[in-house]
């Protein structure tokens, strides 16, 4: 039974375990890393990102390419699933710990249009989604698992019945009401003012608004001796980062604010604050269509997006790995033309053309 | 006409004579196919088309206008009796019987038994086993030959599909295993009460389910068209269908799996490999694990994880009943107190220590619990032994404790120490612990090991090793400590990549000591690790031997890795510590009579700040109707048993309409739903005691009814009046049966066979009480101060108390009274004039007013004034649930300072076998176990009844009439706690805080 595997039968023994062999030739793919995203978060959830990171980079050790697949891809991958709604990031059940850490979501189903539905959170302790028939009408398109079904089938029972809950549309897609820029700013503003000086914050990082928005891990620095009002994160040392709005003053922290409501989880509060402020500033983030094969769109990120435009897109077309980019999408030109209205005036973003 | 039209119009003409030859011809056929194989016959295998059933419906119940049962022509009934236990929805056996037979008589009850028992011994018939069959000895032969109930089917298949990973090959082919192993894996799976009193027969259990799950039987263990009958009605429900199509696939690959593995005679496989290791016992996997979590650079916090106790709950079912009911008590973590149910079916739970744990001293300490059990916890879970731990730094940043003494270079560890190091050597550091009792030093290993590190090490007890890796590859496995143990899932391939630092011509891999398999290494290789794969393997633990060879270097690392290969927990129920919002029952599987009644512990716990609704549903029939629904408005997590129990009087049971509902209600649901944080529920079915009173509507008339499900026995049924909770009247059992009408306010309605009992406090249900009625009391005669009498009014008291309420939501409260003036009556007869004035004035009134007369009261003389005054502020302190310590409290004070004790050496009641003790010893074991009976005396007459035999109730109750003292001080400690927890929170206690 012992047998030497070379790393292209590995691969293929890890996928078939997977069930992707179908849609996957090789571990690189999205698809197979948020399988093995998920399965590592089946197994050891609660904890935070960290801990799935390294786990699902402890199995792809020696199989993949480590400069295309490393820590910083698999945690893309990881806030891509979370994003999509198969992890929830929470504080601690525990009272005695008020650390962020990452939860399974229940096992749901969305029907986003008749015959259609799309699988969303993770049997707890590495247990298939559904039973094993079904588990083969899973169709995997990069974070997304949807199933298709005929009317005949009744999905949606089945899904019920077999304990999956059945989610809204209208909740999943939830997303806040459309808003000028400099109001979401001034609500923030007003709720930071009315905190407490806070002193040093060690583990503290912001986004340097100063820095070019096309490069979003290049934003990321120490106070130093910066000024004014800021997006951050307060680094802790085993929990999830906690996402804050705070003021500087030649770097010392004056006012914080901790980005947590009930409503939106608190990355999606931080990266649409921030849109609102590079766009005030005059500097609005960026996107980049390409149109590929006559009628597809390749739509290029170079910021995060918060999780209801994530889940929308990855419904309306597909995640792809492309280079020189946050992240990618994939849509038809229809869809590219009905939703660009929207990316201009609910997330304040400016297309890139080669000529700027 | 059609050949099959033509056979169901003949058989519409059959008569029972004919239909009894037709199907003994039928049977015997079938119990000589059967024999053979050891399989047995059921009588729903009668072969029968849908019309031909109906044919024999019909004429059985024309035979019945004409004449009663005849012993001849017992298979057509044993037939109909099938027909209607396959079709039993779980309630009321009897009357539903009678509904569909005109013209039954419940006095041929037995002949039902008696033709099931000849039809079992003339056709090789299957003979019901079990608990079940011993409550209902009667109706457990027409369920056992329904095989599978319509009303079960849903749930057997999610219990196979959930539990099918833990299956064995060797199963398969012994339906007793086979029965029992789904039996005890099952009860996790948060199945109906009705269930799992149908898996208390593991043989049937496992008869149906071999049936289920193998397609291709190498014998016939059902036939053919009857399995086909089950497998359809299964299928029409769609998810059912589809759980038992993930069990049959688990299964088919198993089986296969099984066969390609079978042993030879030097127990090794076909591929000369050793089977999994019979390592100890199933319980040496489970073990609590230390874990350190970083809380900032060079500061830790320490955890224990510890292990869903699953394993230990199968070894038996006081051993599962306990772990249900009883809290742990961790006293080394920050939470110290575990709630019911915790450590049970919802898999590994981490927590934060506070104080470092005794080396190799018992970690978890149950809350009650049999002896048995908590010597086996104590064993299990145990602190590390020793006095320095190494902690590897794994990956994830997490320290996880290392078993072997062996460090490996360029990796990080934490050592724990008892000393701390006061100025540790370059390159090592203090580190901080957020844990007393415990100091940790933190290094890196040097990549090379020299003589200054081999000889700190070794001042550890550590030594380094050579480099070779090891590592699991592919699919994240259930655990690895980073070091010598891994756990996988049993469909998992076992992956493992090796990685050495220098250079090297093989490498040996073995598995269990097995065929050696060399792997050359080529050093122009562009891949500098190798893949090896174990392969599937079957559940159990695996030692996989890995060395390295050189030419150039004889002295080459070795390394052994422990492969643990643990079944998938199945999680269909929707609870698990992993989600974010955590459920626990106490007990597991509640009653609808147990909600309503407040009788179930619970306890919901999420994230910080969360919020949740609860939603409450009340319905009947099928399908079903609801009768009752309301939702809270959202509650902030955590839940507890005190919050939920005002959640559930504020939103219910303070609710008329609920109390109307509860009645006609065969299921109570209640679901917490936390909005994108998902869901959890509870579903709860009404108690299918063998004896047990229902409420019904005779005439528009509400009447109460005792219905028998045992009918083994004669019932002999009793009434105790409200007014008078101590008096007793016989009832004929024929007007119990018919249904009793009843005038406010009702009573305590007992019946019994001598073996089980059937008891309810019965207050018929009105339009609208009015505060006169609300306020009626019940009253007790002035009892003689005889250990006889007041047996018999704690007996009373424990009647009442341990009875189920109906009617009336007032019943629930009339029930409280009522034991509450028994168990007053007992305590002023043994305290004396004085303390009977106390208790009329605390009766009257529990207030702070009425527990100042009863301190009073307690005694004259000073000294004994003190055991008061600390029972009074031992008050305070002993919330909410610490009945250890309130014992000792009284205890101490009793033996301090009451004069009682102090003439003459007491010597205890119960001999408990252990090492005799000397005069004074025993003297104080004495006092404690009188304390103890004094509380229980004061507080539960149920949990006396069931601690103590009837003789030793009245040696105790003599002991206290000489001793008053002690039941005045237990009293004043139980009015006491009561009255702080009432004023903290709603209960449904008889008295607060002695739940």
């Amino acid at each position: 039974m012992l047998e030497v595997l070379g790393v292209p039968a590995a691969h293929e023994r890890v996928l078939s375990s997977l069930k992707l062999n179908e849609c996957c030739t090789t571990l690189h793919d999205m698809e197979a890393l948020a399988a093995l995203v998920r399965r590592a978060a089946s197994l050891s959830c609660p904890c935070p990102p960290r801990v799935i990171r390294q786990r699902v980079g402890l199995g792809v050790r020696g199989l993949v390419d480590p400069t295309a697949v490393d820590e910083e891809r698999i945690g893309a991958c990881l806030d891509a699933v979370t994003a999509y709604g198969d992890l929830l990031e929470l504080p601690s059940r525990d009272e005695e710990d008020a650390r962020n850490v990452l939860y399974l979501a229940p096992p749901a189903f969305v029907e986003t249009a008749p015959g259609i539905v799309y699988l969303v959170g993770i049997q707890p302790e590495g247990q298939g989604m559904v039973p094993g028939r079904l588990s083969e009408m899973i169709e995997y398109s990069g974070v997304a698992r949807r199933m298709r079904y005929s009317s005949a089938d009744d999905l949606p029972n089945v899904l019920k019945g077999l304990g999956l809950q059945a989610m809204l549309p209208k909740l999943w897609f939830q997303q806040p009401r459309a808003e000028q820029p400099k109001d979401v700013i001034s609500r923030y503003d007003a709720q930071l003012a009315q905190r407490t000086t806070r002193g040093d914050l060690s583990g503290l990082e912001v986004l340097d608004t100063s820095r070019n928005p096309l490069y979003y891990r290049g934003r990321w620095s120490a106070p130093g001796r910066l000024s004014g009002r800021f997006v951050g994160r307060r680094v802790q040392t085993y929990g999830a980062p906690l996402w804050v709005y705070v003021e500087l003053d030649m770097g010392t922290p004056t006012l914080l604010l901790d980005l947590h409501s009930q409503e939106w989880s608190s990355c999606d509060e931080a990266w649409r604050l921030q849109m609102a402020i590079d766009a005030v500033n005059g500097k609005p983030q960026q996107f980049r269509a390409d149109l590929v094969e006559g009628d597809k769109v390749i739509v290029r990120l170079f910021s995060p997006v918060p999780s209801w435009w994530q889940r929308r897109w990855n419904v309306l077309g597909r995640r792809v790995d492309v280079e020189r980019c946050l992240m990618a999408y994939e849509l038809s030109l229809e869809q590219y033309c009905a939703e660009l209205t929207m990316l201009t005036d609910e997330l304040w973003l400016r297309e890139r053309t080669d000529t700027n | 006409m059609t050949a099959e039209a033509t056979d169901e119009t003949a058989s519409q003409l059959l008569s029972l004579g004919e239909w009894h030859e037709r199907l003994g011809e039928h049977f015997s056929a079938l119990a000589a196919q059967r024999a053979a194989g050891g399989w047995p016959v059921f009588a729903l295998e009668h072969g029968l088309e849908l019309g031909e059933v109906m044919a024999l419906k019909q004429a059985v119940r024309d035979a019945l206008t004409i004449h009663a049962p005849s012993e001849r022509h017992f298979l057509p009934w044993v037939v109909y009796a099938a027909e209607h236990g396959y079709r039993f929805a779980g309630h009321e056996f009897w009357p539903s019987f009678l509904k569909l037979t005109p013209g039954w008589n419940d006095r041929w009850r037995h002949y039902i038994r008696d033709s099931f028992k000849k039809f079992a011994a003339s056709y090789y018939g299957a003979v019901p086993e079990g608990i079940w069959n011993e409550n209902r000895p009667i109706i457990s032969w027409p369920i056992t030959h329904g095989i599978l109930p319509h009303d079960l089917q849903e749930q057997l298949t999610r219990v196979l599909y959930e539990v099918s990973g833990s299956l064995e090959p060797w199963l398969f082919g012994d339906p007793l295993a086979l029965g029992t192993h789904l039996q005890e894996e099952g009860r996790r799976c948060h199945t109906s009460m009705r269930y799992r009193e149908f898996a208390e027969d593991p043989r049937l259990l496992g008869h149906i389910t071999a049936a289920l799950l193998i397609e291709e039987p190498e014998r016939e263990v059902l036939s053919k068209r009857t399995l086909k009958r089950v497998v359809d009605d299964i299928n029409s429900v769609r998810a059912s269908a589809e759980f038992l199509t993930g069990a049959r696939d688990t299964a088919r690959y198993l089986r296969l799996r099984g066969l390609a593995t079978r042993v030879d005679g030097n127990g090794r496989d076909r591929d000369g490999q050793a089977p999994a290791l019979e390592i100890g016992s199933s319980l040496d996997a489970l073990r609590a694990r230390f874990i350190l979590r970083p809380s900032a650079d060079y500061e830790w916090d320490a955890l224990v994880e510890l292990p869903d106790l699953e394993p230990v709950a199968r070894r038996g079912a006081v051993f599962r009943a306990d772990l249900e009911r009883c809290r742990a008590r961790v006293d080394a973590s920050a939470a110290k107190l575990l709630a019911r149910g915790r450590l049970l079916g919802s898999g590994a739970q981490r927590l934060l220590l506070s104080d470092w744990p005794t080396s190799n001293a018992p970690l978890v300490e149950l809350e009650g619990g049999s002896p048995d059990l908590r010597v086996l916890i104590g064993a299990t879970l145990r602190a590390l032994n020793g006095e320095n731990h190494a902690f590897h730094v794994a990956a994830d940043g997490m320290a996880y404790q290392q078993v072997s003494r062996v460090l490996r270079p360029g990796e990080q560890y934490v050592i724990l120490r008892r000393d701390a190091v006061e100025k540790p050597v370059e390159g090592i550091r203090k580190a901080r612990i957020r844990c007393a009792g415990i100091h940790a030093i933190q290094f890196t290993v040097p990549s090379v090991v020299d003589d200054l590190w081999q000889t700190l090490l070794a001042n550890l007890d550590l030594r380094a090793a050579h480099s070779l890796e090891v590592w699991p590859v592919g699919l994240c496995p259930v655990a690895w400590d980073g070091g010598g143990e891994a756990s996988w899932l049993e469909s998992d391939e076992v992956l493992l990549g090796v990685r050495t630092d220098h250079l090297v011509d093989t490498i040996d891999v073995s598995l269990n000591g097995g065929a050696v398999r060399s792997i050359a290494c080529d050093t122009q290789s562009s891949e500098p690790f190798t893949i090896v794969s174990v392969g599937r393997l079957l559940k159990g633990a695996y030692v996989v031997s890995i060395r390295t060879r050189s030419a150039l270097s004889p002295s080459q690392p070795a390394g052994q890795l422990c492969v643990r290969i643990v079944s998938r927990l199945g999680t269909t129920s929707g609870r698990s510590e992993r989600l974010p919002v955590a459920l626990a029952t106490y007990p597991a599987v509640p009653s609808l009579e147990d909600i309503w009644e407040g009788k179930m512990q619970l306890a919901v716990r999420g994230p910080t700040d969360s919020h949740i609704r609860c939603a409450i549903t009340m319905r009947a029939g099928k399908p079903a109707k609801i009768l009752f629904a309301k939702s809270t408005n959202r509650v902030r997590l955590p839940v507890t048993s005190e919050s939920w129990d005002r959640l559930f009087q504020k939103y219910v049971r303070d609710d008329k309409a609920a109390g109307e509902a509860v009645e006609e209600s065969s299921e109570l649901s209640i679901v917490f739903e936390a909005g994108a944080l998902g869901s959890c529920s509870v579903r709860a079915e009404r108690e299918f005691a063998p004896l047990r009173w229902a409420t019904r509507r005779v005439n528009r008339e509400a009447k109460i009814a005792l219905i028998d499900d045992a009918g083994a026995l004669p019932v002999r049924v009793h009434f105790r009046p409200y007014e008078r909770p101590d008096a007793s009247e016989e009832i004929a059992l024929a007007d119990a049966t018919e249904g009793l009408g009843c005038l406010f306010p009702g009573g305590l309605l007992i019946g019994t066979d001598g073996v089980r009992t059937g008891a309810a406090v019965y207050v018929p249900a009105l339009r609208g009480l009015s505060q006169e009625q609300l306020r009626t009391v019940p009253a007790v005669p002035q009892a003689r101060p005889e250990a006889a009498a007041l047996v018999s009014l704690l007996l009373a008291a424990a009647e009442w108390q341990g009875a189920r309420v109906k009617g009336d939501g007032i019943a629930l409260e009339f029930r409280r009274r009522a034991t509450r003036t028994l168990l007053a009556e007992v305590c002023s007869a043994v305290g004396g004039p004085t303390w009977r004035r106390a208790e009329q004035v605390w009766s009257a009134d529990d207030s702070d007013g009425a527990l100042a007369t009863m301190k009073q009261s307690l005694t004259d003389h000073p000294d004994e004034r003190i055991v008061g005054a600390m029972i009074i502020a031992g008050a305070q302190e002993w919330l909410p649930h610490d009945v250890a310590a309130r014992l000792t409290t009284l205890t101490d004070g009793v033996a301090r300072f009451a004069r009682c004790t102090k003439t003459g050496l007491l010597a205890p009641m119960r001999q408990t076998g252990a090492v005799p003790l000397s005069a004074p010893a025993a003297h104080l074991a004495a006092i404690h176990e009188l304390c103890e009976f004094a509380l229980l005396v004061a507080s539960s007459p149920v949990a006396l009844a069931n601690r103590y035999t009837m003789s030793e109730i009245e040696t105790g109750l003599r002991r206290l009439l000489a001793r008053p003292f002690i039941l005045r001080g237990a009293r004043l400690a139980v009015v006491a706690v009561h009255r702080c927890g009432v004023l903290l929170q709603a209960s449904d206690a008889l008295y607060a805080g002695w739940e």
